[in-house]
């Protein structure tokens, strides 16, 4: 009976080590932990006592205390977590903890500590942190699932961000995108007086003309404002040379992109002088962008799309965005959290057939390309292992722009429809292992089943090597199949592919467009198994959370709450149906975490209690506006009122 | 008390062919525009938003011609994911399901409802997966069970009627103490038979302060403890949410027993609340001090003064310098300054007057 909470004690164990986080299983070696805890007993009698794990990160204390029973993680008195009782602290987990470091505080000279609560086991669990400074005063975290936050490479973060609230790096370098952007726009909009489809236009061509001074082929400090030849004029060379340079091919694709860029040199308001800025607007923008993005693309591997944010940026203020087509960008988390999905290696050939601003293909680079071995790989990987289609062609520019910046050197981008293209003749072509896709969102309709998204999925899988892995991030109604032409498509799929998951997102995640969206696994060209077991996995809570004026914003929880869904994708921990359920699938399933699940947990009496209150207060409210008629029948006695 | 973990758990089919209950679209299903209007507003009409138990208001009961439900039921929001009892005769709008069943009594129904919601709520959202009629005959429920694991009533009712026992049985030790504390009604001049005046806002508060807040970026939602946030609003006492006292918010803190004068927002511009304990607040609401507040002066002002609220809406707004020369209507001496004794007097024989209709109903209940 004593050591009930053995196996928990292994599990935490094995989420320390995975964690990297060495601590101290009920000792320590650290002398004046030691000493503190000689009268640290729970039943607060100054005899010894010992967490079951202590140690030290940086200069942070580590407690933890576990308990077997979910049941006993804590114990609060008015909201207030209890350690003066000595039957309460021994019995609950996160009292236990508190007291602890509490105990430890006091008499060493420690002043940051971090208390764990854990209780249960593997599959159902709670794991609550909680922040004590050296005055014992507590603010209790929101629970995590593994420890990684606290090892010596996040811990200063998740302190920076969840106990001092204060924003961190990564999160300034977003916010600053964005203020550039907002900037930017202001900018082009003030002296350019653009159009809103047109400034991503002109800021990408001028970052390709930045390229081409980097072979002294242009300088910022010709663009003089002369009226016979332009600054549009040299920035319009400037562009043609580096497209050259890039040896983008054939010549209809050049000629394609230049008239795209046309605007440069076509708009008289660009290339002539403002008095306000001394300067035509045009070298204003040059000196800007390169101030402030240029050297970002080019010198820092970020795998961030900036051209796609500041795209998103442009259009968020325009009503006429590119919604109406069902364009939306994908967020950066997410293209990268396609990579681990389909276990990217550096030997595959990535297609993405509605490329948008290529920020799939931009992930992916930066993935192989960190995984690579050696120049010939990583110059293959940049060749002729990234394929893309886009059908707008002002988006198709600016892809193209994107993946001139990132050092693809042919550029397999093509400005086609998708859909017009036979599924053998992309297979051949492309002899692509991994697609990804954000297909346009909800332009299908009866009259026209080929546009649903569905239709997408099915056709991007076709175009795919047998065994290929794919990936989609859809509206979940997708998964769900309203027309009888979508059910149609969802039989066709199994018939010839198989589903490996289905992970609901967070709501947010693409922020002011009202999207709940999934994400879908799939594997090509091998039909699926009656009997195959699919995850289908709650990935609501991500860590994600809107800020207000910002948007979506990673909190400290994110790499927690990504490495979790990464163990479960990948069979390595079990988890509750909560988070994920396996499920054989029929076509006319929905295909959605929703569909299978069915909360198995046992409530609290705090979930009646809740419920209970909230109708005594909707009964009291009612008497006190002298509705008391409403009650007036016996208690169960359903007989009609009138 | 009796405790959840005192039974087995089973899982139970709740609806459809080997179902325990039954559910079925609302029968009446009134758009908001097409009620009637006429006579007594007295039915409940429930729709699918949450608060306030469903009942969005009250309408006239020529509305049955539509179709209505009986009490005793549960009404089940689509896509809201709501789930509420209703115990009297009700019409209802669009997308409400109805759950009836011969074994729910009342009780039976409050045990089921956080129940059904968390069910609900796991599984369904807004934009396309919401709680249909088929989504939600597939639902299933964890039930506790009897020796022959068959879902036992008679524990769901014990331990709901225990609950709430409690919970009035709270109630009412906090009705009989406030009761206590009022004393006996104090006989006092009718309202319309003593001399009223108007008072100018300006002169009858010392102290007239805006709001300190900086909006919620700034500061951190807790569910309990911390400090309420008062915003634009004159319902639920003005309480937006609740946030953190931390080292940025403390500087915010403004002392209660005051009166908060309504700027902007959500049809409340106009109005007042009376505020009794400290809190933070949004800049759209100004504080009155005075010596003379207290809860009960403090509550007869906010009754006379809310009828400005005409005066202001868009065009013409309420700012401090607007307030300044606001005027109320108060019970005035024969000195020509406002009779506080008299207004103290007046809520304090409303307000027994209130416990005591309250408490009337109570026991009334708890006899049964």
């Amino acid at each position: 009976m004593a050591r009930v909470e053995g196996s928990t004690d292994l599990w935490v164990d094995h989420l320390l080590n995975d964690s990297k986080i060495d601590l101290d299983y009920q000792s320590s070696h650290i002398k004046n932990i030691d000493d503190a805890l000689h009268t640290a007993s729970k039943k607060l009698n100054r005899k010894s006592g010992y967490p079951e794990y202590v140690g030290v990160v940086k200069d942070y204390l580590l407690v933890i205390e576990d308990k077997a029973d979910i049941s006993n993680h804590v114990y609060t008195d008015h909201d207030v977590i209890t350690t003066d009782d000595p039957v309460i602290v021994p019995k609950y987990a996160l009292n236990g903890a508190l007291h602890y470091a509490r105990h430890i505080l006091e008499r060493t000279s420690y002043k940051k500590c971090f208390a764990f609560g854990v209780s249960g086991n593997e599959k159902m669990h709670k794991i609550t942190p909680m922040f004590v400074n050296e005055r014992g005063d507590y603010d209790v975290l929101p629970d995590v699932e593994s420890f990684i936050s606290f090892n010596e490479k996040n811990i200063d973060e998740y302190y920076l961000k969840e106990v001092l609230h204060e924003d961190t790096n990564e999160e300034k370098t977003t916010a600053d995108i964005l203020k550039d952007a907002a900037q930017l726009h202001e900018n082009l909009r003030t002296y350019g007086q653009l159009k809103d489809v047109d400034k991503p236009l002109v800021v990408s061509g001028i970052l390709l003309a930045l390229r081409e001074g980097e072979a002294r082929n242009f300088s910022i400090d010709s663009l003089t404002g002369d009226t016979v030849t332009t600054d549009g004029d040299k920035l319009m060379d400037a562009i043609k040379s580096n497209l050259r340079r890039s040896n983008v091919q054939p010549q209809t694709k050049l000629d394609k992109l230049l008239s795209q860029f046309s605007i440069i040199k076509d708009s008289a308001k660009l290339n002539t002088k403002d008095a306000r800025l001394g300067m035509t607007p045009l070298r204003y923008y040059t000196e800007f962008i390169n101030r402030t993005i240029y050297q970002d693309i080019r010198y820092t591997n970020s795998t961030e799309d900036y051209l796609g944010r500041f795209y998103g940026k442009f259009m968020s203020y325009s009503g006429g965005d590119g919604q109406s087509l069902g364009i939306i960008l994908t967020p950066k988390h997410i293209t990268e959290l396609f990579c681990d999905l389909v276990d990217l290696k550096p030997t595959d050939h990535v297609f993405d057939p509605t490329c948008g601003t290529a920020g799939f293909l931009i992930a992916a680079m930066h993935n192989m390309l960190k995984q690579a071995s050696d120049d010939q790989q990583r110059r293959d990987i940049r060749r002729n292992q990234l394929y893309g289609i886009e059908l707008q062609d002002y988006m198709f520019t600016i892809a193209t722009t994107n993946m001139i910046l990132r050092g693809d050197g042919k550029s397999n981008l093509k400005n086609e429809d998708f859909l017009q293209q036979p599924a053998a003749k992309l297979q051949t072509e492309t002899m692509s292992t991994v697609g990804m896709m954000n297909p346009p969102y909800s332009q299908g309709s009866t009259k026209d089943s080929s546009q649903y998204e569905i239709n997408f999925i099915k056709h991007l899988l076709d175009s795919l090597l047998p065994c290929a892995r794919a990936a989609v991030i859809v509206p979940q109604s997708t998964m769900v199949g309203k027309s009888k032409a979508e059910r149609q498509y969802k039989e066709a799929i199994l018939k010839d592919h198989t589903l490996e998951g289905v992970i609901t997102c967070n709501p947010n995640t693409f922020y002011r467009v009202g999207t709940n969206p999934v994400i879908a696994v799939f594997t090509a060209h091998e039909p699926h198994p009656a009997n195959k077991e699919v995850k289908f996995i709650d990935f609501r809570n991500d860590g994600y959370e809107v800020s207000p004026h910002i948007g979506l914003v990673a909190t400290s929880r994110v790499k927690d709450r990504k490495q979790y869904l990464l163990d479960v994708w990948r069979g390595n921990v079990e988890a509750p149906t909560k988070f994920c359920v396996k499920s054989t699938v029929k076509p006319t399933d929905e295909w959605l975490h929703s569909f299978y699940y069915f909360n198995d947990e046992i409530p609290t009496d705090a979930d009646f209690d809740k419920s209970i209150s909230d109708y005594l207060d909707f009964e009291f409210s009612m008497i006190m506006a002298g509705r008391e008629y409403l009650f007036n029948d016996k208690a169960g006695d359903h007989d009609e009122t009138d | 008390m009796m405790k959840l973990t005192d039974r087995k758990w089973k899982t139970f089919n709740a609806f459809g062919e080997n179902g325990l209950f039954d559910i079925h679209t609302t029968s009446s299903s009134i758009d908001k525009n097409k009620l009637i209007a006429g006579g007594a507003n007295v039915v409940p009409y429930v729709t699918r938003s949450g608060g306030s138990n469903g009942v969005s208001g009250f309408v006239s009961a020529a509305n049955y011609e539509y179709g209505s439900d009986n009490g005793g039921s549960i009404t089940v929001g689509l896509d809201t994911q709501t789930a509420f009892y209703q115990p009297y005769k009700f019409v209802t709008g669009q997308n409400v399901h109805v759950i009836t069943g011969k074994q729910l009594t009342p009780l039976v129904i409050q045990f089921l409802l956080p129940l059904l919601r968390s069910q609900m709520t796991a599984k369904f959202n807004w934009g396309g997966n919401g709680a249909t009629l088929s989504r939600m005959e597939r639902l299933q429920i964890m039930l506790p069970v009897d020796d022959n694991d068959q879902p036992d009533y008679q524990f769901m009712s014990s331990y709901v009627r225990e609950r709430l026992d409690q919970k009035q049985r709270a109630y009412l030790d906090y009705a009989h103490a406030q009761l206590a504390k009022l004393g006996d009604i104090q006989p006092v001049a009718a309202i319309d038979s003593v001399d009223w005046e108007p008072f100018t806002i300006g002169n009858l508060f010392s102290k007239l302060v805006g709001g300190k807040g900086k909006g919620l970026v700034h500061l951190h939602q807790v569910s309990s403890g911390g400090i309420e946030y008062l915003g634009a609003t004159n319902r639920n006492n003005g309480v937006l949410c609740r946030v953190a006292l931390d080292d940025t918010s403390k500087l915010m803190v403004q002392p209660g027993n005051c009166i908060g004068f309504i700027k902007n927002g959500d049809g409340a511009a106009g109005y007042a609340i009376y505020k009794k304990e400290s809190f933070i607040s949004t800049t759209d609401v100004i504080y009155g001090y005075a010596d003379w507040l207290n809860l009960y002066t403090g509550l007869f002002f906010v009754g006379s003064q809310d009828l400005i609220k005409p005066k202001y809406g868009h065009g013409y707004k309420r700012n401090a310098k607007h307030l300044h020369v606001d005027r109320v209507m108060l019970p005035a001496s024969s000195d020509g300054t406002p009779d506080f004794d008299y207004m103290e007097q007046y809520v304090k024989n409303k307000m027994i007057q209130k416990y005591n209709d309250y408490l009337q109903y109570i026991n009334g209940r708890l006899q049964i």
